[in-house]
């Protein structure tokens, strides 16, 4: 473990909270909801590293952006959805691509 | 007012209503949210029990502490009422179907009838079921008999918001006895 002083903001304990409800809720909810809690937590991960200065990427801003406006239709139109986790794969493999690893 | 300019009323906002996840910053006044409280109790209660019970919650701190809980709830509302059935006056009052079945079915309609109120005063709303139950019943100090049906939560919409396909009555709706469609098709 690290010696970090630095306490955890209030910011990062309410996206565990996220993670933890949302494995929580899965195991009796409709399946598709497994997806949306996941592509949730990538687009609330995105704003966090951005509010809390992390780091910030223009790209990433677009897939939190793509995925706040299209992630519910995982309810009313399973082929727009799949699309979405689709595209925003092949964006973070261009991002990836692209940078230094 | 003629009853089918009234029934073109209550149709015409049964129709607009919609799941709002996405709202503004802007506050719900406390004498409408008091109406909308009025409409949830005007609802049926099979036997009159009334089992349920309402924790109306707008304190900016305590709807950011739920919504760290909710995963189904994706926006901050101005407020959240959590529906809720006195088990124990279910079963005092009713009996063990009362407590199992009854009540979250008349919290059901309370919830309903809420919406409904809340569309005809342009807010959004959402049912929601998708939150961590034991940790939204320690945020609101719920005692251990009264059961947390669901969440509402209620905002002005921040869009317009299109209406989901919904099945034609021809798909779901059955007259007199239960027909399938090879027995439609036979007729």
């Amino acid at each position: 473990m690290s010696n970090l002083s630095k306490t955890c903001s209030p910011e990062i304990i309410e996206h565990l909270a996220f993670l933890v409800s949302s494995a929580t809720g899965c195991i009796d909810e409709p399946k598709i909801y497994g997806s949306l809690r996941l592509i949730d937590a990538t687009e609330r991960l995105i704003t966090l590293l951005g509010e809390l200065e992390i780091c910030s990427d223009k790209r990433l801003d677009e897939i939190a952006q793509d995925i706040s406006e299209r992630k519910h239709l995982c309810m009313t139109d399973e082929v727009a959805f799949k699309a979405l986790l689709n595209r925003t794969s092949e964006q973070l493999v261009d991002i990836l691509l692209n940078s230094s690893l | 007012m003629t009853k089918h300019e009234q029934a073109g009323i209550l149709k015409s906002i049964i129709d607009s209503r919609r799941s709002v996840r996405r709202f503004t910053d802007a506050p719900i006044d406390q004498e409408v949210l008091d109406e909308l409280l009025e409409a949830a109790l005007a609802a049926p209660s099979g036997s009159n029990i009334q089992a349920w019970r309402f924790v109306v919650v707008d304190d900016p701190r305590v709807i950011k502490l739920i919504l760290s809980f909710s995963p189904g709830i994706s926006d901050t509302p101005a407020a959240i009422i959590a529906v809720c059935s006195d088990t124990t006056e279910a079963k005092r009052l009713g009996s063990r179907l009362a407590a199992e079945a009854m009540s979250i079915i008349d919290a059901s309609m309370a919830a309903e009838n809420l919406m409904l109120m809340a569309t005809a005063y342009g807010i959004g709303s959402c049912a929601v079921k998708s939150y961590n139950d034991a940790a939204v019943r320690k945020i609101l100090g719920l005692p251990a008999h009264i059961e947390l049906d669901l969440l509402v939560t209620l905002g002005y919409p921040a869009r317009e918001h299109k209406r989901p396909p919904k099945k034609p009555a021809s798909e779901v709706v059955h007259f007199n006895t239960w027909t399938t469609r090879e027995d439609d098709d036979n007729e």
